[in-house]
């Protein structure tokens, strides 16, 4: 083994949890370390056949966790270049993202590959799809032998390669994984990572962690964002343990992922902040999902934690949380508040590891404790730069100090709060959206003369991401048709919550849109819903039936939650509505109300609107 | 077959020692297929009730959404079936906590069934796998006595299921608990005492005697029944499962209302959701839906008249209760702690004599019975 090579003692770490017949991953997929051993052998077998040499990029896109795990390790001691895109990349999306990183083998899902006709014409190299193992079986399907499968599809083609031996030439500075940040088809950016700055990165998590080979990551963030990428299955191998992949969190599937972290005794939850806010909403009957002795803590990662919500987490789910703050060019995380009660400060990202800090003016003088500056960072953890970029790299890399684009202030204790965004950015739900890619995007749709985005504060998503365009003449039916123009352009992921069209933007003497003008008239221009209107008279009707204060009632309200809802009250607050809104609900609609949310729900069926209520 | 016997523990044993030493993914199979040896082995035929409504259950409730027609067809069928057997095996000597005669289960059985098909049918539930469905109706711990467990709880349970050593302490102790408060309380203590009044009265002392029996049947009914739901909880523990209450200190509940929230919990909210709650939905009214579902309740345990008054005497109970809270909101609360608390002792001892009376009166064979011991306790010698 190289001595040279930071990542070399992956392989060895693998095997020996190989011997230990250990699971890798868990949840959703399922692959023990014997397996995965064997699959990162074969698969480095494949990309020799292909020709991906020391250093070629491979590109990776898949909803199947367990390929895109093996795919990464394997690409990384095959001393190759992982590029992750996302699988749910528009088409053309994925076409501008394979050609501008010009992989010397693509690994992406049947699917995406049935959905972009146009990205096997676009290159050259070999295109491998990727394919469950066998048909998904529920109840007792286990007993039914399945049918013998055809290996054209990975992994199950892996039946067929040889395996071969991990690279053992590679060096600190070769590039290991690059990862597209913003850009979409306009100016897509990726970040280059060195195999030192990864290894750099897994050693302070581990060592902060306090990972070892009995612990269990649930970590439901997607792969194609480092946290997911570089805290999921890279970060259980390098230190031995099991990453549990529960699925995309929606409303619905979070108590199933709680349920989940209970069931498996997992040690470390990794999440964002718009997680920890609709945990909040659950019912008490989830407060013991970190119960056991097991559990050490949750990070919220990739995103501004509220210090209330923070507070609230920790004391009803008797759970430490800690807070990290990185990026992608820091690989992933860089200051952290937590686990240790020194840098457990609310309100705070706590403390620099493994990088070195230092806050300047715009002068690019460092200022004092208790002054606010942009936040630097410098260590062994940084980019290398973005891909073929170097413009763009010298506007954020210099002198071995990454500029953040975040300001931050230095408190006395030496944890650092972050004040606010000196670059244009949009972190909703933990998606870091760039206002000029959605600009761009939306101006190249006919109908759009002007377009400018906004963030506005959201409880749950922390933001909001606004959309603010005027017409061209004659233009009709504008928001429809810029929506579905941008859900084929910057995908789901960057999708506007609202588009507002406006007669014309507020622009300042330079010619630029006056963002904090264009706040306030989104403001303005945003009316309240119907819906919200309905929830306000379903939370009066509820808050008179039942004896309480409307403020202490939500849609999330159950008879268990409501002191005062009883079988007698509840016929109470059905009569209420009825006579408000002059409907009869059906009895199936009435005995399916367990929630305040389920009588809106019921109204809303009956084709009953807010304006129609009876007053 | 008798819960309170060595071959039963035995059971739990061989079952707690066997579900833990299979691989996880074995365990719910394996459940099943206990429950099914159990049956077979003790009771044939009733396998084969069970499995019929097993079937039917998963049929009807099979697509996504159920229509309401094939809920009511399905419903009045395991309705069907309960009564056809309640009728065709007569009144029972006692009020029994098991109905032996009967297939074994049906009774508890036959209401998850219907719980299930509401559940789907009003869409609160989501169309499962079919071994999550059979896990929950053949689960050994309540399939015979209960609790009625509800399926989102079960399938959650499986979902969060783990070994988990408090959990299985807990159930060791529950079960002692649940045999102490049967052998001990009920079957020396009570009986032996309640014998030893009875003698030392004399047979002249009419009220009085009749007025033991009262509070005997009251307090043995109690502690048989919460003693045997202490071991259908306990074993539930033992295999991982949280099953939920069926008793919450009944006899100190201050009206009729509040002692039916706390009596066989899971039998009286499942007749709160579906039988009031229908009702309720249907006609908007409580009164009606109250006097229903307590008479339900009643010819749940026995379909016979005997049965029927004694639902009746709750229902017009709670009714006349909740009239009385209307009427209480006119008239000034009492200031003094002192009045507030013997108001309130006066309206426990109401409430648990008026349920104790209950209980001796559902004993006699017809409503004649019935009210002689009445006329006894009111004029008899005490």
């Amino acid at each position: 083994m190289s001595e040279t090579d930071p990542l070399g003692e992956l392989e060895a770490t693998i095997a020996a949890r190989a011997a230990a017949k250990a699971p890798f991953m868990g949840g959703r997929a399922s692959l023990a370390y014997p397996q995965l051993r064997e699959r990162i052998a074969r698969t480095r077998g494949l990309l020799a056949r292909l020709g991906v040499g020391r250093g070629a990029r491979v590109l990776i896109a898949s909803e199947d966790d367990a390929a895109v795990g093996v795919l990464y390790l394997a690409a990384l001691t095959h001393g190759a270049t992982a590029v992750v895109m996302d699988p749910n990349a528009t088409p053309a999306e994925a076409v501008v993202l394979a050609a501008r990183s010009r992989p010397a083998a693509l690994f992406l899902d049947d699917m995406l590959i049935r959905r972009t006709e146009a990205l096997s014409r676009s290159v050259e190299a070999p295109l491998v799809a990727i394919a469950p193992d066998r048909p998904a079986r529920a109840g007792l399907g286990f007993l039914i032998r399945p049918k013998a499968t055809v290996p054209a599809t990975y992994p199950a083609l892996l039946g067929d390669e040889m395996a071969a031996e991990p690279e053992r030439e590679a060096a600190a500075d070769d590039p290991a994984l690059m990862l597209f940040t913003s850009g979409t088809t306009s100016k897509p950016k990726a970040v280059v990572i060195s195999r030192g700055a990864l290894a750099a990165q897994l050693e302070v998590l581990v060592r902060r962690f306090g990972l070892d080979t009995r612990s269990r990551i649930v970590n439901h963030l997607p792969f194609h964002h480092t946290d997911g990428l570089n805290q999921g299955p890279l970060l259980a191998a390098a230190a031995g343990c099991e990453v549990i992949r529960p699925g995309a969190v929606t409303i619905q599937s979070l108590g199933a992922i709680l349920d989940l972290v209970y069931q498996r005794r997992a040690s470390h939850l990794v999440t964002v902040p718009t997680v920890l806010a609709m945990m909040a909403r659950l019912p008490s009957d989830y407060d013991d999902t970190f119960s056991h002795p097991e559990f050490r803590f949750i990070e919220s990662t990739a995103g501004p934690l509220d210090p209330a919500l923070w507070r609230e987490t920790e004391a009803r789910f008797a759970a430490r949380v800690v807070n990290c703050y990185g990026l992608t060019e820091t690989v992933s995380e860089a200051l952290y508040a937590g686990p240790d009660d020194a840098s457990h400060r609310i309100g705070t990202v706590g403390r620099p590891d493994g990088f070195e800090m230092r806050i300047r003016d715009d002068a690019g003088a460092t200022v004092g404790r208790g002054k606010t500056g942009e936040l630097m960072l410098r260590g062994a953890g940084l980019m290398s730069g973005y891909f073929e970029d170097p413009e763009a790299t010298a506007a954020v890399l210099a002198d071995g100090w990454l500029a953040t684009g975040d300001l931050a202030v230095e408190d006395e204790d030496g944890c650092v709060r972050i004040v606010g965004r000196k670059k244009n950015m949009i972190i909703r739900a933990s998606v870091n959206i760039y206002p000029e890619d959605l600009d761009t995007a939306a101006r190249a749709c006919p109908g759009v003369s002007a377009a400018a985005t906004i963030g506005m504060p959201d409880e749950m998503l922390g933001e909001r991401v606004i959309l603010c365009v005027t017409a061209r003449q004659g233009a009709t039916g504008l928001q429809d048709t810029l929506m579905e123009h941008l859900r084929e352009t910057v995908g789901a992921e960057r999708l506007p919550n609202e588009i507002i069209v406006l007669d014309a933007l507020p622009y300042g003497p330079s010619g630029k849109v006056l963002l904090s003008e264009l706040r306030t008239m989104a403001s303005a221009a945003g009316p309240a819903t119907a819906g919200e209107t309905m929830t306000e008279a379903v939370i009066a009707e509820a808050a008179a039936a039942f004896g309480r204060r409307a403020a202490e009632l939500g849609p999330e309200s159950t008879a268990e939650s409501t002191a005062g809802w009883d079988s007698l009250t509840f016929l109470e607050f059905v009569t209420r509505l009825e006579r408000r809104f002059a409907v009869r609900l059906a009895p199936r609609d009435v005995m399916a109300i367990d929630r305040l949310g389920d009588a809106i729900a019921a109204l809303e069926r009956t084709g009953t609107t807010a304006a129609g209520a009876l007053q | 077959m008798s819960f309170v016997s060595v071959s039963w523990l035995g059971w739990i044993a061989a079952v707690t020692a066997v579900f833990w030493a299979l691989q996880a993914r074995f365990r719910t199979l394996f459940l099943i297929l206990a429950t099914l040896v159990f049956i077979g082995w003790t009771d044939p035929l009733s396998l084969g009730v069970l499995a019929a409504l097993t079937g039917l259950t998963i049929v009807a409730t099979r697509e996504r959404a159920v229509p309401g027609w094939r809920a009511v067809l399905c419903v009045g069928a395991i309705v069907a079936v309960l009564a056809g057997f309640k009728i065709a095996v007569g009144p029972i000597d006692d009020a029994g906590v098991a109905d032996l005669a009967m297939p074994l289960g049906l009774s508890y059985y036959a209401l998850r069934c219907i719980h299930y098909v509401i559940e789907r049918y009003t869409g609160r539930i989501a169309a499962g796998p079919g071994l999550d469905v059979v896990a929950f109706l053949f689960f050994i711990p309540t399939i015979f006595i209960g609790p009625i467990h509800r399926f989102p709880e079960f399938r959650r349970d499986l979902a969060r299921h783990r070994w988990d050593e408090a959990l299985f302490s807990e159930g060791v102790e529950r079960i002692i608990h649940g045999y102490a408060r049967i052998v001990i309380l009920g079957n020396f203590l009570i009986v032996n005492l309640t014998e030893t009044l009875t003698q030392a009265l004399g047979p002249d002392r009419t009220a009085a005697v009749t007025y033991i029996a009262m509070v005997s049947t009251g307090l043995n009914l109690y502690v048989q029944f919460a003693g045997h739901s202490d071991i259908a909880i306990g074993f539930a523990r033992l295999l991982g499962f949280r099953v939920m209450e069926n008793f919450d200190r009944p006899y100190l509940k201050p009206n009729i209302s509040a002692f039916w929230r706390a009596w066989h919990i899971s039998l009286t909210s499942w007749a709160r959701d579906y039988v009031y709650g229908s009702v309720v939905a249907l006609t908007r009214s409580p009164a009606l839906g109250a006097v229903t579902t307590l008479v339900a309740i009643g010819l749940w345990h026995e379909i016979s008249l005997r049965y029927l008054v004694w639902g009746a005497y709750h229902g017009l109970a709670i009714v006349v209760w909740q009239q009385v809270q209307v009427w209480k909101r006119a008239l000034p609360a009492p200031r003094s702690t002192a009045v507030r608390g013997a108001l309130h002792v006066l309206a426990v001892l109401l409430t648990l004599h008026f349920v104790w009376l209950g209980f001796l009166l559902v004993r006699q064979p017809d409503p004649g019975a019935m009210w002689s011991v009445v006329v006894t306790l009111v004029s008899g010698g005490w």
